[in-house]
């Protein structure tokens, strides 16, 4: 890719490193939450979390504008918490209550907000695919200069329909982002296992503008992130960006002993390349900000995350006419 | 309870038709019940197990209170439309399981009881007919095939209808409309000390107007007034200058009424009905004849709607179509006189010397001699036939 | 409900391409996309014309890629459009089958109701056109069997263009079954100024009759009408019932036909098994049992892959004769 002039994250502020640096945060001590709460039975079902892959959303989400369009997956609580879903609704939503972002009728893997362009997160694997692609067609004919940007993870990346919907993309030249997060395994299974050739040249060979970032670096990210959405904008069409990272802790709750994997290869990852660690040491490092504030960030969001869950835990759960309720749209 | 018309408050239960302990199906008629204005047969919304039955026949029971429930096999009440969660469906947060409201049809799975072995195969339908006409299933013969259809029970119905040996009877259980019309005759002449006056009528001048009506008006069919129309309007020109017929008799009161609902007895192939034609004496004769064949027409198709037969004050019944020339009717209390109309018939009279033929028709008033005295009646019966003789204010 | 039609017939086809160009004049947000449905207006040409009328802005060809088609519509459809898509064979709905089931069917549900998807797949059932087993299925139970989607199978031009102009304006979506049998039956129509619609969940009484209800779909109804008149000759009053819509079903209409007739047969091309006549024979059995003078019986296609060769093809769906068999088989009881 040509560069032009400064990396977009070189114009950043200190103000706006520190709030990204407390959305992913606020994604860490939540995923950290929800986990625990899932253990003592307070979560019904299942759920995916994104411990370690905080910097992808964040990244992207940054570089967007709220009417732009995301679409999310069955580990979607950061992309939804990156594109500004309430805290409170989320708890919500993941004990199945009335108040939650889908009236407790989605769950977990299903939080959709059209408040923040969050067209839902989606519980098949590469099931949001044409959802994000047919968003960005619907946004090139109504002419609102809005992209939309498709998360998914490298689990996806053989599902048929990628093909198909990168392949309408990029003969239509769509404003959408195909963001592959690439954490290294799909559910179980490592990546490399069952994915054949380049990543990279799934995009190249469709004709779609594609790069590779360091997932794992928030800033690196943005930069990704702020170029795809340029070239979205200036009506040249998709891009296909590989997020290079990794989670923290297993594919879902019943994921515990992980022995697909080795405790070195994961400890090396949390100690070396820990996102909020990374930004942690620029903010200190580069923009001298004290250890205090930040853990004055940390502090704070826990204690918005001890409120929200109270009140989610307090509000009702839907009664039963709800249930025959939306089936159909009036 | 049911509640079954507006401003109504409170029902009584008439008898149950179903057993406690009884399979209902949904659509099976479960009990009687009676309000103030009819005894009505009331059909299961919903299916299952008859239980928990706490009202007893001639309990008065307000509208919307439980009387009794339908359970599955499993001791649950089947969800009708909406949700409905009972005691013994709670559970802890978090954990219930909520019944799912109806989706169209109960789809839940209520077992029903099973067909012992043996038995003849009947349809359903011929099930239903033979119910209903209490025939007694094992006396009915299937025709060429296999099993019982609606036509072999309308065959047994018409040989039935047609004399069966003296030996044999089919019973019929007295139900639905014979029922009402059962208990209402028997209350009726077991309270009401019924008197009956009795005058003919020269109906010359009656059938001259009609014969110059059905020339005069174009279009003929009921757009000119016929006999049963003319009689009601006279029945109502009367009633109109006699208001003390035109009344109920309710726990020693009388009610005189300034509307006059005129009921009018329709005879069906299974009972009697009385639908009403409300302010007839506002009406004119040919209103009156094209309402009354809209009434008569749904009466026999059964499809007379409750407020459309309660309500009169007072009733016109005539079988002069069956060449009776004149009876006697049953009042239908609570009202207090009932007028009872022949067929025509050309008698001999003698005016000036000479013998004469005239169609004359036979009127019998029966009053209840609680409310109305027999000259009081018989002013009534002299207007009546005056108004015919002369046939003035009859279109 | 017939509005005037002046005498004007047209065919299936064109009335289906008559109701797409007046919802794309009438509603600047319906689109339409599919394999070859712009320039050249589709294989079996019902979106003739429409790419010149209204431009490439709005219409679109495709690539063979049926889960994009329709997954693509999904996501247009919740941020704005009203997306009107084909499939061009309804065997070809497999291929789309989790946008249409688990993404548009459920999307405006598990939202909890903040998401709405307004998009109409057109596709075809039917056989009869020696197309073998891949182009000749009738699959409309599929998707009927999935809350969140309503499913619509016209059998006259006049529904046709009613019914799919009351598609496009729904706010759920709506997949749409065209019998490629009867894209060249003629029916009358009335004049395009008259804008008229009909309600999906309403039934058509296309015959009345006494001794017999017929309910039949799409093409089959016409099957139906045919017997019936061949039946009428041997004095039986067949009723011919046309649900139009089978979700929402106007199971009002059909129970209370069987009601009056204490006979029913269900035709429909659809497999037999686990069909929509199975459905709706429990139906009719649930709310008319006490009516029924003999069990309901159903007629759809036998349960084998369409056969290519016509002398067999011809054995696999519900024909005029069967219906008639059976229906003298019934009413002798």
């Amino acid at each position: 890719m040509k560069t032009k002039g400064p990396k977009p994250s070189a114009e950043i502020g200190v103000e706006k490193l520190t709030d990204m640096y407390g959305q992913m945060v606020t994604i860490r001590l939540f995923e950290e939450r929800v986990v625990e709460l899932y253990r003592r039975a307070q979560i019904p079902g299942i759920a995916h979390v994104s411990i370690g892959q905080e910097a992808v959303p964040v990244g992207i989400c940054n570089a967007l504008r709220t009417n732009d369009y995301i679409t999310s997956t069955h580990r979607g609580h950061a992309h939804c918490l990156a594109k500004g879903a309430d805290i409170t609704q989320m708890f919500a939503e993941l004990f199945g209550k009335v108040t939650g972002y889908c009236r407790g009728k989605g769950g977990s893997m299903h939080i959709a907000n059209p408040a923040t362009g969050n067209l839902g997160a989606n519980a098949i694997v590469g099931g949001s695919i044409p959802i994000a692609t047919g968003a960005a067609l619907s946004a090139k004919l109504r002419k609102t200069n809005q992209v939309a940007v498709c998360f998914f993870g490298d689990g996806a990346l053989n599902q048929g329909v990628l093909l198909e919907s990168m392949n309408f993309a990029s003969i239509w030249r769509l404003p959408v982002i195909y963001v592959c997060e690439n954490n290294q395994y799909g559910e179980y299974t490592p990546t490399k296992r069952v994915t054949a050739g380049d990543i990279e040249m799934r995009g190249k060979a469709l004709d779609i503008r594609t790069a590779v970032a360091d997932g794992m670096d928030v800033l690196a990210v943005y930069d990704a992130a702020c170029e795809a959405v340029d070239h979205a904008k200036s009506g040249k069409g998709p891009s296909f960006l590989v997020m290079e990272t990794y989670r923290f802790i297993g594919h879902g709750m019943s994921d515990v002993d992980r022995a697909y994997r080795t405790r070195e290869e994961e400890q090396e990852w949390q100690r070396a390349r820990d996102p909020i660690d990374r930004l942690r040491t620029t903010l200190i490092e580069e923009w001298r900000l004290k250890q205090s504030a930040l853990d004055a960030i940390s502090s704070g969001v826990a204690k918005q995350i001890d409120i929200s869950v109270e009140a989610a835990q307090k509000a009702p759960l839907p009664a039963a006419e709800e249930l025959m309720k939306h089936v159909y749209a009036d | 309870m049911p509640a079954l018309e507006m401003a109504q408050d409170s029902a009584t239960l008439v008898r149950w038709t179903k057993n406690e302990g009884e399979y209902v199906t949904k659509g099976e008629v479960l009990m009687e019940v009676e309000t103030d204005k009819a005894t009505i047969e009331i059909e299961s919304t919903g299916s299952g197990v008859l239980s928990r039955v706490t009202a007893h026949a001639g309990d008065q029971i307000p509208v919307g209170q439980v009387i009794a429930v339908l359970l599955d096999a499993d001791g649950h009440s089947p969800t009708q439309a909406g949700p409905v969660v009972t005691a013994s469906q709670g559970g802890s947060e978090g954990k219930s399981q909520s019944p799912a409201p109806d989706l169209r049809t109960n789809s839940k799975v209520v077992k029903a009881p099973e067909r012992t072995s043996g038995r003849k195969l009947i349809s359903p339908k011929a099930r239903r007919l033979a119910s209903e006409h209490g025939l007694d299933l094992s006396t009915v013969r299937q025709g060429s095939g296999q099993v019982i259809r609606a036509s072999d029970i309308s065959s047994m119905l018409t040989a039935r209808g047609g004399g069966l040996a003296s030996v044999e009877y089919a019973a019929v259980r007295l139900r639905g409309k014979r029922k009402v019309i059962a208990d209402r005759t028997q209350k009726s002449h077991q309270t009401a000390p019924h008197i009956a006056l009795r005058l003919s009528i020269d109906m010359s001048e009656v059938q001259k107007l009609i014969e110059r009506e059905k020339t005069t008006v174009k279009g003929g069919g009921n757009r000119s007034p016929n006999l049963t129309s003319i009689l009601l309007k006279a029945a109502a020109v009367a009633l109109a200058k006699h208001p003390g017929l035109n009344a109920h008799l309710v726990n020693d009161e009388v009610r005189q009424y300034s509307c006059i609902h005129l009921g009018v007895a329709v005879a069906l192939d299974d009972g009697v009905v009385v639908p009403v034609i409300r302010d007839a004496g506002k009406k004119r004769t040919v209103e009156i004849h094209q309402e009354l064949e809209d009434l008569v027409a749904r009466a026999r198709r059964d499809r007379l709607k409750p407020e459309e037969m309660t309500g009169s004050t007072f009733t016109v019944t005539n079988l002069g179509m069956f060449g009776v020339e004149s009876f006697s009717a049953i009042l239908n209390t609570p009202e207090v006189a009932i007028l009872s109309l022949g067929c025509t018939v050309d008698k001999a009279i003698k005016t000036q010397g000479q013998v004469d033929f005239r169609p004359f028709l036979e009127a019998t008033i029966n009053v209840d001699h609680r409310a109305i005295d027999g000259a009081v009646a018989a002013k009534y019966l002299q207007t009546f036939k005056h108004v015919l003789e002369s046939a003035q204010v009859l279109l | 409900m017939s509005m005037q039609t002046n005498g004007r017939e047209i065919t299936m086809s064109e009335a289906i391409n008559e109701a797409i160009r007046e919802e794309m004049g009438r509603d600047e947000n319906v689109v339409l996309w599919g394999e070859d449905v712009g320039a050249a207006g589709g294989v079996f040409k019902v979106t003739k014309g429409i790419l010149d009328r209204f431009g490439p802005e709005r219409v679109f060809d495709t690539p063979i890629s049926e889960a994009g088609i329709v997954g693509l519509a999904v996501g247009a459809a919740m941020t704005g459009l009203r997306p009107v898509v084909e499939v061009m064979f309804g065997d070809f709905l497999t291929l789309a089958m989790d946008q249409l089931v688990n993404q548009a069917a459920k999307i405006h549900y598990m939202s909890g109701g903040t998401f709405r998807v307004p998009m109409v797949v057109r596709t075809t059932l039917g056989a009869g056109r020696r197309t073998a087993a891949q182009h000749s299925q009738s699959l409309h139970a599929w998707v009927a069997h999935i809350p969140g989607l309503k499913v619509v199978l016209p059998s006259s031009p006049y529904d046709a263009k009613g019914l799919l102009k009351t598609a496009i304006r729904d706010n759920n979506p709506v997949v749409f079954f065209e019998d490629k049998i009867s894209y060249q039956r003629k029916g009358p129509v009335p004049d395009p100024d008259q804008d008229y619609t009909i309600s999906f969940g309403q039934a058509d009484v296309k015959r009345e009759g006494s001794d017999l209800t017929i309910i039949a779909t799409s093409s089959m109804v016409h099957m139906a009408l045919t017997a019936a008149s061949k039946l009428s000759e041997d004095g039986i009053q067949a009723e011919v019932i046309d649900p139009r819509t089978l979700v929402p079903l106007d199971s009002q209409t059909l129970i209370d036909s069987v009601k009056k007739t204490s006979r029913c047969i269900v035709v429909d091309q659809g497999y037999q098994s686990f069909g929509v006549t199975a459905e709706i024979a429990a139906l009719v059995a649930e709310q008319a049992f006490y009516a029924l003078d003999v069990p309901v019986r159903r007629l759809g296609a036998v349960d084998v892959p369409i056969p290519f060769s016509p002398s067999l093809e011809d054995l696999t769906i519900p024909t005029v004769e069967s219906i008639v068999v059976l229906a003298h088989e019934m009413v002798a009881g």
